[in-house]
């Protein structure tokens, strides 16, 4: 196995289309490092780690008037340095100050966060919430499409062996709605995801007027509920819808991922804390 | 002339509060070196022709060995050799107490842990390739992972050769149990349980044998927390006398008592194999092998019976504890004998009837962890307290104040509290006081809640506005100092003046992390006036000092600090000779020595102590002085369990505040009033590390900790998934220092490093208690046991 890095991108992306299925990316570092100490078998066939690190147009946020984009080798710590974001989002500053430690928040970058794919992985529920899309380049190619769309299974993204994801690109969000991040973890520092939540709603006259949700580690993946917040965008906000909400996303996790050796803790835990915080949010 | 003169203990009698070192802060002698990175552990070491190691494990838990082949691996190039049981040159089956455990399995695996090949080479990688070269062929045997099946009559047989899985069985009898519970109004019985917990020390271990020049003579370097215990082993296992191994310790990453047996099993694999091929041979354990190879904290199940009148004062105490030793005996005979002295905690019971076993199964051996035996009964005993005061009607503070030791009590094992003050009332009224703990335990006690498991909560069980509660809770103990009667309580120092005043210093105890080496120096520089910073203290070398047994039980500012205390004092009697007769004075004058001087009282003479150090020099007295302390004779009936157990004792009460959120159930442990009575501190700074690493990590065993074993297998072998806490994890911890006098220890200073760890879990498991009205009888309180009461990982894969 070779340690190759480049300083552009497209010097990368060239390498990249050269030596297809052969090389793995390293943007930071903190998951496949780990990966490569476990000798894990997905990385058998692999004869590069090309590693992102150097590439400076991949590290920067920049800020507009209509959105944010984020490098896609920008590390945690940038993030949670950049005013455009503390201020424009929230909930992915709440969540990226809570990703392990500041070690690994200097190391681990946003890119590497969505293209591991962990069920775990605990800024993708809010770049959900702020419907983040994402720019995936190759030699030949360059697509913008929506963060959602390439998020398929544990540890796999719909993202082409030659391709980099190089940007998230995150329009300003309306202000006027109410938002909070949730994570429980087992201790507060250095801590994995035992679940984590994303919320934003907005009401005008106790009417829910907009309302997403996102879930980390209660899925295979993290998750935006779309078909729940389309049924009960209108509806008039009272303790008891959130109460039937917690229960129905109690419902779809437990249906869709059966009744696992942790859901006895984690169904009532989950419809508690979201009834706990979506009754604060209103 | 080599006796200490009247005066220098005179000079101490009056001036009982006039220290000049001893009470004021000193940072360690190597805080520095590591807070820079320039210490230098086992791992950075590297001697010329050095080989690396890597050992052979067998994926069971229980099996029996019928042939070894490494007949492939051997073939490998860059492989220098395979050593197994065959190149020991002397016993291969070692054990601190019973011989049940081989450097090198060869006729049976007993758990995980065994090893049966050691691979050397130069290349990590080669020695991978190799190691899985190596055939062991085995045949499986039923394995015994239930240690609570261990004595059933069907149960595997780990040791067969004893006929049983016990290990061993204390008995403690006192009164006449069936009258306490005939004279008692309220008789309860409860089950305990705790899990088996990591060290989880910071440097993993490393060990390195190095072949002298000299024939047979073997310098063992290594993260070893007892040297003098490894070198006995080492020497055992390759038939050489003592002095043919020379132990020296390194830098510390942390032990707590867990780099015991394991180093000294490690250190004398690595010299068997340094032996065979005559280079030096490391051996480094990565994360996993650490976790994997370690002795663990004892699992305990304790049944506690306990009878009590409707006034509140406990008549009888019946406890059935059984204790998981794993596959080897290691430290079970004598940290089951701590559970047993202390059992009843430090209550006044008439009538008292203990048995403790410890048994065999596959399961990782456990051994000695800072708290050896009384984490798990304290969790019991005051968890018992709490629950029985509720039944009658009193607070936690009343029952404990009626039951509790006071001056003249007498222990369960029949011993006399009265050779030191017995302050447990004095600790926990100042912690009481300090944590406001009356006025918030009744305010909480106002909050209800019920708390649903249901998989769909019905809408009546959701919880409306604010999920957290708070709680507090209060947890003793008493400990009894240094070893008991374990064995044998005897250690030495050496201190070596050098002839323009500046000092080496040595002990038969070693630095294990606990900053003992400026514990020594200030009592050293206490005696002789000088500045504890300039002594150079000595690197741990088994060829410089005496075996002064190992550096365990909390003992060595009380036995290592008497040997050092008289080392000194031998020096300094002989420095005033040689004043007396060079300024031509009195032999009843009285000398001061401080600040580098020494003067005569109501007189203007006085010197340097560099001066003095050279005077003595020429006129050809020695100023090397060996200091000795041996504890006094403390006694063990067998039998019945009774007799004065410990020479003195300490005293700790702390108070815990947590709050629980019962969405998720999670605990904070928000402020920890931690009050210790160890007597005299020398080192207030290192004092207070003592109890923030020990109340830390005692919040670990009571909140997050467990080494989860599946089929004898240690499922989280990293620390990843082995949870220890982070900074972030507790609040603040409020210690506070009650000094009474002993005339034990130097200045009466005596044990806190376990005191400190022991109680917290309990007090944490009380203050949950209090927060939600609902008790708990299994650590650690995860998630899981708050929310849904029981642990979940046990029925992984199931519902």
């Amino acid at each position: 196995m070779e340690f190759v890095a480049f300083d552009h991108i497209h010097e990368a992306l060239s390498f990249l289309s050269q030596n297809r299925r052969q090389s793995k990316i390293l943007s930071g570092g903190t998951d496949l490092l780990i990966a490569l100490r476990k000798k894990d078998p997905s990385l058998n066939s692999v004869k590069y780690i090309l590693s992102l690190n150097h590439i400076p147009s991949l590290k920067n946020i920049t800020c507009n008037d209509f959105e944010c984009v984020i490098g896609g080798a920008t590390t945690f710590k940038t993030i949670l340095s950049n005013k455009g974001i503390i201020e424009n989002f929230p909930l992915l500053a709440d969540a990226v100050l809570q990703i392990g430690s500041p070690q690994i928040r200097n190391v681990a970058t946003i890119g590497g966060n969505i293209c591991n794919l962990a069920a775990c992985a605990d800024s993708i529920a809010p770049l959900l919430i702020y419907d983040a899309k994402v720019r995936i380049q190759s030699v030949d190619s360059d697509r913008v499409i929506p963060l959602e769309k390439i998020l398929i299974k544990p540890y796999t993204v719909n993202i082409q062996s030659h391709e980099i994801l190089s940007e998230v690109l995150l329009p300003l969000p309306d202000k006027t709605g109410k938002s909070c991040f949730h994570k429980l973890g087992r201790r507060r520092g250095v801590s994995i995801s035992r679940m984590s939540y994303a919320i934003y709603i907005r009401t005008e006259n106790s009417t829910l007027m907009d309302f997403r949700i996102a879930l980390g580690s209660l899925f295979p993946i993290p998750r935006r509920l779309r078909s729940l917040e389309n049924e009960i965008i209108g509806s008039e906000v009272n303790p008891q819808l959130w109460r039937d909400v917690s229960r129905k996303i109690a419902h779809q996790i437990v249906d869709e991922t059966g009744i696992r050796w942790s859901t006895r803790y984690k169904s009532p835990t989950i419809q508690q804390l979201l009834y706990t915080s979506l009754t604060q949010l209103t | 002339m080599d006796r200490k003169s009247e005066n220098v203990s005179n000079f101490y009698n009056q001036m009982t509060n006039k220290f000049n070192i001893v009470g004021k802060n000193f940072a360690r002698t190597d805080a520095y070196e590591k807070v820079t990175g320039r210490a230098r552990y086992a791992a950075d070491l590297t001697f010329p022709n050095m080989l690396l190691a890597g050992q052979k494990r067998v994926p069971t838990a229980h099996g029996k060995i019928l042939a070894i082949n490494t007949e492939e691996a051997e073939k490998l190039d860059g492989i220098e050799a395979i050593i197994t049981y065959r190149d020991i040159p002397g016993k291969n089956v070692t054990g601190l107490v019973q011989k049940d455990q081989p450097i090198l399995a060869f006729d049976k695996i007993y758990c995980p842990a065994d090893v049966v090949a050691i691979v050397v080479g130069s290349d990590k990688k080669v020695i991978d390739k190799a190691l899985s070269k190596i055939d062991i062929v085995y045949k499986e045997e039923p394995i015994l992972s239930d240690y609570t099946k261990a004595l059933d009559s069907d149960a595997p047989l780990i040791h067969p050769e004893n006929r049983s899985n016990l290990v061993v069985h204390y008995p403690l009898r006192k009164g006449n149990i069936d009258k306490g519970f005939r004279e008692s109004d309220i008789v309860i019985e409860r089950t305990y349980s705790t899990p088996a917990i990591e060290h989880a020390y910071i440097e993993p271990e490393c060990v390195i044998a190095v072949p002298d020049f000299r024939k047979d003579v073997y310098k063992i370097y290594g993260s070893i927390q007892n040297p003098f215990t490894c070198r006995r082993i080492v020497a055992e296992v390759m038939g050489l006398p003592l002095t043919k191994i020379h132990v020296i310790q390194n830098e510390l990453g942390g032990s707590f008592g867990g780099k015991d047996d394991t180093m000294d099993i490690l250190a004398a694999r690595a010299c068997v194999s340094s032996c065979r091929i005559k280079k030096p041979v490391k051996i480094l354990l990565s994360r996993e092998e650490s976790i994997i190879e370690s002795y663990k904290r004892h699992p305990y199940t304790m049944k506690y019976k306990v009878g009590i009148t409707k006034q509140g004062l406990l008549k009888a105490m019946k406890i059935d504890i059984l204790a998981d030793a794993g596959a080897y005996a290691s430290m079970s005979p004598f940290v089951t004998w701590r559970s047993v002295v202390q059992a009843t905690g430090p209550y006044e019971v008439e009538h008292v009837h203990t048995d403790i076993r410890a048994v065999y199964s596959n399961n990782p051996y456990t051994g000695a962890m800072r708290g050896f035996g009384s984490p798990q009964i304290i969790f019991a005993q005051e968890s018992l307290m709490d629950e029985l005061a509720d039944l009658i009607g009193i607070t936690p503070l009343e029952i404990r104040k009626l039951n509790g030791y006071k001056q003249n009590s007498t222990t369960a094992s029949g011993q006399v509290l009265n050779q030191h003050t017995v302050s447990l009332h004095e600790v926990i009224d100042k912690a009481v006081l300090e944590s406001g703990y009356i006025n918030k335990l009744k305010a909480n006690r106002q909050q209800t809640i019920d708390i649903s498991d249901h998989l769909y909560l019905d809408n009546d069980e959701f919880i409306d506005g604010d999920t957290t509660r708070t709680g507090i809770g209060m947890a003793c103990s008493f400990r009894g100092c240094s070893l008991g009667a374990e064995g044998i309580d005897a250690t030495g120092a050496l201190i070596s003046v050098q002839n323009d005043g500046s000092v080496y210093l040595i002990s038969g105890l070693a630095e294990n992390g606990q900053g003992l080496r400026m514990t020594f120096s200030m009592v050293a520089a206490e005696v002789l006036g000088i500045n504890p910073e300039e002594i150079y203290y000595l690197e741990q070398d088994t060829s410089r000092i005496a075996d002064g047994g190992p550096t365990v039980a909390s003992r060595s500012t009380l036995v290592g600090g008497e040997a050092v205390k008289d080392a000194a004092e031998r020096v300094r009697s002989r420095i005033e000779s040689v004043l007396t007769s060079f300024w031509n004075v009195k032999k009843s004058s009285k000398f001061i020595f401080s600040n580098g001087f020494i003067r005569i009282a109501d007189s203007k003479k006085s010197v340097s102590f560099s001066e003095a150090c050279k005077q003595a020099y020429l006129n050809g007295v020695n100023l090397s002085a060996y200091g000795w302390f041996k504890g006094p004779n403390v006694d063990w009936n067998e039998e019945v369990g009774q007799g004065p157990a410990y020479f003195t004792y300490v005293y700790g009460c702390q108070i815990a505040d947590v709050q629980v959120d019962v969405a998720s159930g999670k605990i904070y442990v928000k402020r920890v009033t931690a009050v210790h009575d160890a007597g005299k501190i020398i080192n207030p700074l290192s004092a207070l590390g003592q109890v923030y690493g020990g109340v830390t990590q005692g919040a670990g065993y009571g909140t997050i900790e467990e080494v989860i074993v599946k089929d004898a297998v240690i499922e989280n072998i990293n620390l990843d998934e082995y949870l220890i806490p982070t900074s972030m994890d507790i609040g603040s911890i409020k210690a506070f220092f009650v000094e009474n006098p002993d005339k034990f220890g130097p200045w009466g200073g005596k044990s806190l490093g376990e005191p400190t760890l022991e109680i917290t879990a309990a007090a944490i498991s009380n203050a949950v208690a209090n927060a939600l009205g609902k008790r708990f009888y299994h650590l650690p309180l995860d998630l899981e046991q708050i929310k849904i009461g029981k642990t979940l990982h046990q029925i992984k894969g199931g519902v």
